[in-house]
């Protein structure tokens, strides 16, 4: 086999161009847009993660602003329970001292319509025991009877 | 000025003079007196004189027992 010098070194140049063109044309538009590429793929891991971190945060604001706000209802809650306890007592209170005053003034007024009654009740027993007393005297007493009494409360 | 005394019965003697002296010392009435007889006072005697009036009757006093108790 006989080695041809200037083939050889033909094919070295022609390996060489080759080599520029692809280099020029191929290597170079790739490896940057890959290079590209890559920087947005990093870009888009850091704005996420930027995101991520932002989003923990916010939840966890979030978290704290629900706990507060349970606890401020809480204590709502419980002075609204208490206040109403305390206004529920006091209406019982004041509906016991009026019915206590009712029935007092009730009871007060049974008793004067019973003084009443007993009244009108004495009068009307001594009216009909003095009509009783003059129908019975009258007539009944005799001419000397009646003398004697009449004597008697002249004397008087 | 005439007065009446009214009794139960017709007065006696005796009943009439103690009236007639009753009504002297209680009312100032004197002279003779117009006399009536009402039964419904029962016994005893009532004195007119002008306005005033004397009631002893025991129908009156049955009243005044009645007004003390009622």
């Amino acid at each position: 086999m006989e080695i041809n010098i200037y083939q050889i070194l033909f094919q070295i140049l022609n390996f060489g161009v080759v080599m520029y063109l692809l280099n020029r044309v191929l290597y170079k538009p790739v490896i940057k847009m890959l290079d590209d590429r890559a920087k947005k793929i990093n870009e888009g891991m850091s704005q996420a993660e930027k995101n991520l971190k932002a989003g923990e945060e916010i939840e966890k604001t979030k978290k704290a602003e629900v706990s507060k706000a349970r606890k401020e209802a809480s204590s709502i809650v419980a002075a609204a329970e208490v206040d109403a306890k305390k206004k529920a007592d006091e209406i019982i209170k004041k509906a016991h001292e009026k019915a206590k005053e009712e029935v007092a003034n009730m009871t007060k007024a049974a008793e004067k319509e019973i003084e009443n009654a007993k009244a009108k009740l004495q009068k009307e027993a001594a009216t009909i025991a003095a009509a009783m007393a003059k129908k019975a005297l009258e007539g009944a007493l005799s001419a000397k009877e009646v003398e004697a009494i009449t004597a008697k409360m002249l004397k008087n | 000025m005439n007065y009446t005394i009214t009794s139960a019965t017709k007065l006696s003697s005796s009943n009439l003079k103690a009236a007639q002296d009753v009504a002297k010392a209680k009312l100032g009435a004197t002279g003779t007196p117009k006399l009536e007889v009402d039964s419904s006072l029962i016994a005893g005697i009532r004195i007119l004189y002008g306005s005033s009036l004397l009631d002893l009757s025991l129908a009156a006093r049955i009243d005044s027992i009645k007004s003390s108790i009622s």
